[in-house]
């Protein structure tokens, strides 16, 4: 009886989904008919426009501008005088523009003025497409058919229907115990997804595929028209800036329908839903006290994270963030173009170099820089731990306190102290170096002495953690066991192997792994100190990023780079988890 | 639970309050006697006319070009805008949100301003703002070490070599050097600079490498510069009377200590370059119109108003900013007023600032090279060489597009 029932339902719920995406469809069929016949009346707009300037004289520019799919008019400008010289539909005679008409002037003056837009050069500018310079000396004379996709104002409308339809439904479904959470309701999901998604590829995809390859056509046929135009007349075409693939919106509309649609039915039909505000009605306190924190967590760490992911399936930039998403999308041509940059080497003019923009060049800095900050920063931290673990030790708390004051420093500080004592002529370094009376070293000069100041500086901040962290796990050592091991007559370094390294081992683990972790992601000392010099020889990954975003403005680049450095982080932290557990169950 | 919900409902509704639709809206980025005499102008402009009064919202300046950059494209920014003209380029190429306003001008307008200030709101051949004041540096020296201005960089050179004592840490000449800003005024003065007249990156030109050659000069042989300057640093031995002369702009003067008599003169002829005078890039603020003001021409006849001469004219006396329309320089409190008149002496000298957005992509090549050429001794030919290459990369990366 249920199992009927839910199946009943999940035909509805399949039916409704294919319907609207139907509907969807139908009205952008009709959106894109309409348009082709304004191509039409543009066409002939355009022609007698021409032909009435062709006899009205030279000096005056025409622009046909097309606002809507289903009206369209078109007006003659003068350039330097401001004088509406004819317009279309309509007979009015020369008269000064009025503000209304200030864009056909604008227009105007931006096409009469050499040069594309100037970092954007291959994309077709968002108003005007300037590609027909005028000759010097010639009459600016520019027709324009602009025409637009209407902005799936419709679309809009459906899919918001359809989320608050489906929402009401499925709400109403999910209070009723029977039919949620069941074996049946998840065929009857699994039918709705399948009828959706079978309904969008028939109604949708195919037949519009076909209408926009009219379209095109169409297109193409009204540019070759304007340009016989232009050449008849002696007026300077400005190129028509007609959408050649008008149904690209409406592809992704019909896409993004046919998801929502599937992922709807999935969360109530499976009963994810009812389980969500089951979980909600009864641990209600519960969520009243974590909604805060849920919600700052949302909006200021998925958010920003979710949309940095997306952001890197992007080509975003300073100069086309403001263009739609799905004009910006690119796929994983990013992702390609980071990791396939495998030539490590360069043939210049000196001979073989390493080019060290190149991501596994700076992925290799990036690792030798954590390994070696790490190693060193455990065992100058443990060496300096057993030294003043030594018994009787005296000014032990002012030699701890002295040794920590590094770590209390803010890292910044720090970084920018190495930097100055680094400096070639005045750093203190060269100043001791030349005392011995040797020549003074330009630290930033080669790749080797750059990463020795980064290595210097970031020891120097690191290894007080890793030492008070051992003397910690050190004073928790049994002395009965150094005392055993030295009447079985075991030597210091065995004493040290044996048992001082197993019992400092629980505690120095953690503090490595997150070491490791801090140092990747070391980036105020890279930036400070050696600034990746040199050439961007030293860079590390997260300051690569940071450059590539924020000093070069290629956001959608620079997001792909910060998603790989969390994936190489996240498979190192699951690594870790293993290992770890692996070193607990000893 | 109900209240929870409902008081955050209404955090959330607050946050989204809309403006108010019966005004204009300016933003600025004015503190102090800047924003009192903007204020003043709004105040009389409001006086003289009738319908939706103007009212100017402070932004805090740090803040500000931010703010401006994700509000314009989105249609929430305000009517109108001041701001330096360097970004227009940046704004016109990136969100498109600024009105051109050359329908409105008239020939007239056109020419009430100083040379260089429409050139500086003009770009790719449409003028996008009304200059309002202009900002540059220029050679200020203490006039009880130096009585008379340098005309040379030979005057300029020997005048500084008698007061340089490193040892009494007394320096001839303190500026940020290594700061590529100031640093291009050397550029521009032997006839290079970021760009060729195209508008291409033309870094590695001799003209640019000469003007290295004069600066590791003054560095290295004549050694009259402060080591290592910061603007602090400048302030500081230009109070304690170790310097006599600084480069830097007005911005300086409000901090020079009391008992100090400054002298403003322009930039020096470039002895090496022919007697070619140092040109520093000017910097000249304008207001914008945005593209969704509610009423584009309204707006512009605001700004009419503030850029007119009752509008410059209390920006410059109360705001003490160096105006941008001719007649207010024709008034003998502003013409007589000799910081004021050694800054547009200066002025008729500069360049203004390229306002094409891949200035943006030239800071951080041009850092890295300074610091190479003045600290780390690298051959300024190889160093201008490397950002050339650096800077061209970071421009195709720009425009190269996966379509």
């Amino acid at each position: 009886m249920t199992t009927r029932f839910d199946n009943a339902l999940g035909v509805i719920f399949g039916l409704a989904a294919a319907l609207i995406v139907l509907t969807l469809s139908s009205a952008r069929m009709h959106a894109t008919v309409e348009q082709n016949s304004a191509l039409e009346l543009a066409y002939a707009e355009a022609t007698s426009a021409a032909s009435a300037y062709a006899r009205g004289g030279p000096s005056v520019v025409t622009a046909a501008h097309e606002t809507a799919a289903s009206t369209s008019r078109l007006r003659i400008a003068t350039l330097p005088d401001r004088q509406l010289v004819g317009a279309w539909p309509g007979t009015e005679g020369s008269r000064p523009l009025t503000v209304a008409e200030k864009g056909l002037f604008d227009r105007a003056e931006r096409m009469a003025a050499q040069g594309r837009s100037r970092l954007d050069a291959t994309a077709p500018d968002r108003s005007v497409r300037v590609s027909a310079m005028l000759p010097a000396g010639s009459p600016p004379g520019i027709a324009e058919v602009e025409l637009q996709t209407p902005a799936g104002g419709n679309a809009r409308l459906w899919t918001f229907l359809l989320i608050t339809s489906a929402l009401a439904a499925s709400f109403i479904a999910s209070r009723m115990p029977a039919i949620a959470g069941t074996q049946a309701s998840r065929q009857s999901a699994l039918f709705s997804i399948g009828a959706t998604a079978v309904g969008g590829i028939l109604a949708g995809f195919a037949s519009l595929s076909r209408l926009g390859h009219w379209q095109t056509e169409k297109a193409a046929d009204v540019e070759t028209g304007l340009e016989g135009l232009a050449s008849a007349y002696n007026v300077t075409l400005e190129r028509t800036n007609i959408i050649s693939e008008p149904l690209a919106g409406a592809r992704f509309d019909v896409w993004l329908a046919v998801f929502l649609a599937a992922a709807i039915a999935a969360f109530f039909a499976f009963g994810i839903g009812r389980r969500i505000w089951e979980t909600l009605k009864t641990h209600r306190t519960a969520y009243a006290y974590a909604a805060p924190a849920v919600i700052g967590a949302l909006v200021l760490v998925f958010f920003p994270f979710l949309y940095g992911v997306a952001i890197s399936f992007t080509d975003t930039t300073l100069v086309n963030q403001t263009d739609p998403f799905v004009e910006r999308w690119t796929g994983i041509s990013n992702y390609l173009s980071i990791l396939g940059d495998t030539d490590l080497f360069r043939r210049g003019e000196a001979g073989l170099s390493i080019n060290y923009q190149s991501f596994w060049w700076t992925l290799f800095v990036t690792i030798l820089w954590t390994v070696t900050n790490v190693t060193l920063g455990v065992s100058i931290g443990l060496g300096l731990a057993l030294l003043l673990n030594t018994p009787g030790l005296a000014g032990r708390g002012i030699y701890r306190v002295l040794l920590i004051l590094p770590w209390a420093v803010p890292n910044y500080i720090t970084a920018l102290v190495w930097k100055g004592m680094f400096h070639p002529q005045f750093g203190v370094i060269n100043q001791g170096v030349q005392l011995f009376g040797f020549q003074p070293v330009s630290w930033f000069d080669s790749f080797g002495s750059a990463f020795l100041t980064g290595l210097a500086a970031n020891v120097w901040l690191s290894f007080p953690f890793m030492m008070v962290v051992s003397l910690g796990a050190l004073q928790s050592v049994s002395k009965d066991m150094y005392e055993a091991a030295r009447l079985e007559g075991a030597s210091a370094w065995r004493r040290f192997v044996d048992i001082t390294l197993p019992s400092v081992q629980p505690a120095l683990v953690p503090a490595v792994i997150l070491s490791v972790v801090w140092t990747f992601n070391m980036f105020n000392v890279i930036y400070l100190v050696s600034n990746g010099e040199p050439a961007g020889a030293n860079e590390i990954l997260i300051t690569e990023a940071y450059k590539i975003g924020f000093e070069q403005y290629r956001y959608g680049y620079s997001a792909a780079y910060s998603v790989v450095i969390f994936a190489i982080l996240l498979a190192y932290g699951v690594f870790q988890v293993r290992a770890t557990r692996a070193t607990e169950q000893v | 639970m109900k209240p929870l919900l409902l008081s955050l409902l209404a955090l959330i509704m607050v946050g989204c309050s809309a403006p108010s639709p019966d005004e204009f809206v300016i933003w600025h980025g004015y503190r102090g006697a800047e924003r009192a005499a903007l204020e003043e102008v709004l105040a009389l402009y409001n006086e003289q006319t009738d319908g939706p009064p103007v009212r100017a919202l402070a932004v805090p300046f740090d803040a500000y070009a931010d703010k401006l950059s994700a509000a314009l494209p989105r249609g929430r920014g305000p009517d109108l805008f001041v701001f330096g003209h360097d970004r227009l380029g940046g704004w016109v190429e990136g969100s498109d949100a600024i009105d051109p306003i050359g329908f409105y001008l008239s020939e007239a307008d056109k020419e009430r301003f100083l040379p260089n200030m429409l050139e500086a709101m003009t770009y790719r051949g449409q003028v996008y703002g009304l200059p309002l004041n202009f900002k540059s540096i220029a050679l200020i020296r203490n006039t009880a070490l130096a009585p008379e201005a340098p005309l040379d960089t030979h005057d300029l050179v020997s005048m500084a070599e008698d007061l340089t004592d490193p040892d009494r840490n007394q320096f001839g000449l303190a500026y940020e050097f290594a700061n590529p800003d100031m640093h291009a005024a050397l550029m521009n003065g032997f006839g290079g600079g970021v760009f060729d007249d195209a508008g291409t990156v033309a870094l590695n030109r001799p003209e640019n490498v000469a003007a290295f050659d004069l600066l590791l000069q003054w560095q290295n042989e004549a050694s009259i510069l402060l080591p290592e300057p910061t603007g602090a640093l400048v302030l500081s031995v230009f109070n304690t009377g170790k310097t006599p002369f600084v480069i830097s702009g007005p911005w300086f003067l409000s901090e020079v200590a009391p008992e100090i008599e400054v002298g403003i003169s322009p930039l020096p002829d470039i002895v090496e370059a022919g007697g070619a005078p140092i040109q520093p890039w000017i910097f000249i603020e304008g207001i914008f119109v945005t593209r969704t003001s509610r009423d584009p021409q309204r707006a512009f006849e605001i700004a009419q108003f503030i850029t007119s001469e009752t509008g410059q004219t209390v920006m410059a006396e109360m705001g003490r900013q160096l105006p941008a329309a001719t007649a207010v320089w024709e008034q003998s409190s502003i013409s007589e007023d000799p910081v004021a008149a050694g800054f547009r002496a200066q002025m008729e000298q500069g360049a203004p600032m390229p306002n094409i957005p891949e200035l943006a992509l030239f800071w951080s090549p041009a850092d890295v090279a300074m610091d190479q050429v003045l600290r780390s001794g690298r051959a300024p030919t190889d160093a201008l060489a490397e950002a050339q290459t650096k800077m061209t990369a970071a421009i195709d990366a720009l425009r190269e597009q996966d379509r």
